[in-house]
Parts: C-alpha cells; sequence; structure tokens
C-alpha cells in the first residue's frame, strides 16, 4: 500500500501521511475472516480516495474536476503490474531531449547544475527544459 | 526573448520537484493548478525513483504505535501483521518487490534486532537499521580470516559469508559490519582510504564508516548491518552456507 501511494505522490512525506490514513481508516473495519481478495480492494479503496482527497486538496479543486481517471483510480492495479513501467512508457513517448533531462532529474538523482553539464547547458536552461519536458510527459499520460 | 511566464513557472515548478526530490511534502497550492498535469508527471517519475519503495523502521514503528493506541489487547497481535502487511502486500502488487527487499535486508516486522552477536554488534540503535539476517538453516557464522587484534581503526576490510558481502570495521574494541552494496543500484562499494568513505562508483555515492548516506540531496538508505562477532579473537561474520 505504501508502494502504491509513494508511487503516487512521490516523496516519502506524504506517502506516510497518507498510508497512516488508510491503516487508520481502513484496519479497524477489517473483518475477521474476510479473504485477501476483498481485504485487498477494500484497502486500495480507502487509498484511492485518500489519493483523490490529497490531489483535491493541493489544487483546490472539487473532485469531479479531477475525475479524470488517472488522478483517481478507478480500480485496484493488476496484481503484478508495475507503476515504473507506466513511467517508461510516458517517457518513451517523449522527444530525445525531455527524455534525457528528466531520466538524469529524477530517475538518475542529478542535482541541475551536474543535468546542466552533462547537457551543455545553463541552470537555468534545465528549469526550463525541466517545466517543457514535464508539461509535455502531463500531455502524454492525460492524453493516452 | 526570454519568456519571462515561462521562466517563473520553470522556477516555481523547480522547487516543487526539489522537494519531491528530498523526500518532502509536495507544497502544491491552488495557483499551482494550471500546471497541475506537469506536476502530476513530476510526481510520477519522483516515485518511479526507488526500484521498491519501503517504509521506514522509524515509520513503521511509529504506524504500529498509531494503530496500537487505545485498541483491545485481541486486536493487537493481528493489528501488528496488518501493518507488516501493508509494506509486504505492495511487493506482491508491483511484482518487484519481494526479492529485492530480501536482497536489500528489509526486516519483517519485530526483527530489526540481530538475532546473534549482539554484545560485538552494532554501532548504532539496531531498531533504526536493517539488518541481514539469514533465516534459519541458510544462516551460518562464517569465520572471515580476519584477526581482531591485527585490525585497524579505519581501517575496513571486505569479507563474504556465502551470499553476504559486507565491509567490517573496527571500532575501539568492538567490530561492526554492513553490506558492501550501494542502497541505490546493487553496485559494490569500495572504501576510499583518502576520503575515509566507502564510495559506490556507479553514481559516485558515498557513505561514511557508520554506513550512513553522505549524499547532499536525497539520503539512501544506510546500509544494512551484517552480524558480526569476535570468537576466539578471530572475526566471524553471519552469512549463508
Amino acid at each position: 500500500m505504501y508502494a502504491y501511494i509513494y508511487a503516487r505522490v512521490g516523496n516519502r512525506a506524504d506517502a506516510e501521511d497518507l498510508t497512516q490514513q488508510v491503516a487508520l481508516k481502513a484496519i479497524p473495519r477489517l473483518r475477521v475472516g474476510a479473504s485477501a481478495a476483498a481485504i485487498r480492494s477494500y484497502l486500495f479503496a480507502a487509498a484511492r480516495s485518500a489519493l483523490a482527497n490529497f490531489w483535491t486538496a493541493r489544487f483546490g479543486l472539487p473532485e469531479d474536476q479531477l475525475r479524470d481517471d488517472i488522478w483517481i483510480e478507478p480500480r485496484p492495479p493488476e496484481p503484478g503490474g508495475n507503476s515504473a513501467e507506466k513511467v517508461q512508457q510516458i517517457l518513451d513517448q517523449l522527444p530525445a531531449n525531455y527524455r534525457r533531462v528528466l531520466e538524469l532529474r529524477f530517475l538518475r538523482g542529478y542535482s541541475l547544475k551536474e543535468v546542466a553539464t552533462e547537457l551543455g547547458t545553463t541552470v537555468g536552461g534545465v528549469k526550463v527544459m525541466q517545466l517543457r519536458a514535464l508539461r509535455a510527459a502531463g500531455r502524454v499520460a492525460f492524453d493516452a | 526573448m526570454p519568456d519571462r511566464n515561462e521562466d517563473r513557472a520553470a522556477e516555481r515548478l523547480d522547487r516543487l520537484i526539489a522537494d519531491l526530490l528530498a523526500g518532502r511534502h509536495l507544497k502544491a497550492t491552488p495557483s499551482d493548478a494550471g500546471d497541475r498535469e506537469a506536476i502530476w508527471a513530476a510526481a510520477r517519475l519522483a516515485g518511479a525513483r526507488e526500484g521498491y519503495p519501503r517504509m521506514s523502521p522509524a515509520f513503521r514503528r511509529r504506524l504500529t504505535g498509531v494503530l496500537e493506541k487505545g485498541e483491545e489487547p485481541p486486536w493487537l497481535t493481528r493489528r501488528a501483521a496488518l501493518v507488516a502487511g501493508l509494506a509486504a502486500a505492495a511487493g506482491a502488487l508491483t511484482g518487484v518487490g519481494l526479492e529485492e527487499a530480501g536482497r536489500r535486508g528489509v526486516p519483517a516486522l519485530g526483527r530489526f534486532a540481530p538475532s546473534a552477536g549482539k554484545s560485538t554488534a552494532a554501532t548504532q540503535p539496531a531498531s533504526s537499521r536493517a539488518v541481514i539476517d539469514p533465516r534459519g538453516a541458510a544462516g551460518r557464522w562464517a569465520d572471515t580470516g580476519l584477526v581482531f587484534a591485527e585490525m585497524v581503526e579505519g581501517e575496513p576490510k571486505r569479507v563474504t559469508a556465502g551470499s553476504v558481502g559486507a565491509f567490517v570495521f573496527r571500532k575501539g574494541n568492538r567490530v561492526v559490519a554492513m553490506s558492501a552494496y550501494c542502497t541505490h543500484l546493487p553496485c559494490e562499494l569500495a572504501w576510499k582510504e583518502k576520503e575515509h568513505v566507502l564510495n559506490c562508483p556507479c553514481h559516485d555515492q558515498n557513505f561514511d564508516s557508520e554506513g550512513l548516506s553522505l549524499s547532499e540531496g536525497y539520503k539512501l538508505p544506510a546500509l544494512p548491518l551484517v552480524n558480526v562477532r569476535i570468537r576466539s579473537g578471530r572475526v566471524e561474520v553471519l552469512g549463508t552456507a
């Protein structure tokens, strides 16, 4: 559950808060003897609703404006499905320079300065490129 | 002509990204709603950094504490089991978890403390650190060939005990052992004598002699401890047969 949430909020602090919310809400309501599948779907329902609240609170938007599947996923993920694959699919659809800046900055943990050196540009240049690359990534994901 | 609006947006987004990458709360506000799709993408990318995101032992303890407070006794064990399950279920879910978790020495709930060699191991509270603890029959104490009296502080030795690779440090009259593999990608660490750090050549990351990440940005998890003891003056490490 923690991994599921972490993959969606991208930071430990929020992932811990949301995991705790889910645990507090869901665990007292689980019945002894419930099947693993039932527990699983209950926990995911609680996680999805916690994530929905998270995004609507951040952006000050009502939930129906974030109804898009991508914000509030309608189903639990397939067992064995890997959220890193989704990120890879998005990256694969981006132009090479956008993909490169995002891979270095996020997946390989380079600082802005290191990315700038690697790509032969300035820190300001990397910030702008990063903005454009993320907007493009968002478009790819949301249009899919 | 530079685009002022774009520069401002780039600056703002980078501040949010810096928080994400440092493990801090996402501080997006309604004024960021216009760029929410880019922020969503940033969160997903930041969330894909770790192959297998795990609850930190500290958070696990806090969560167990929160859940146990104010509950009737019959629930306690079940509850604790479920907390452990929150992490384990994620492993089954993402399909990458368990093997990786095992390799990185993620302890199951209640198994933080080394099962043996307590008197000689662990410089820090063992509860805050993962410990490589081969299960049951698989575990075997291996003579490393090191003679404790010949070990010098600040000169760790690389040892292998079956499938467990470790660096053994002398700390005063004790020994401490920790995994010889980086907690980011599993590259083998090398001791840099001049800088006094364990260095990962793959991404040039350093750990100090306590096994703690020296990264300036996102701190990597500490190197898991390896059980170690001194028997008849010789250093033994708990590895696998």
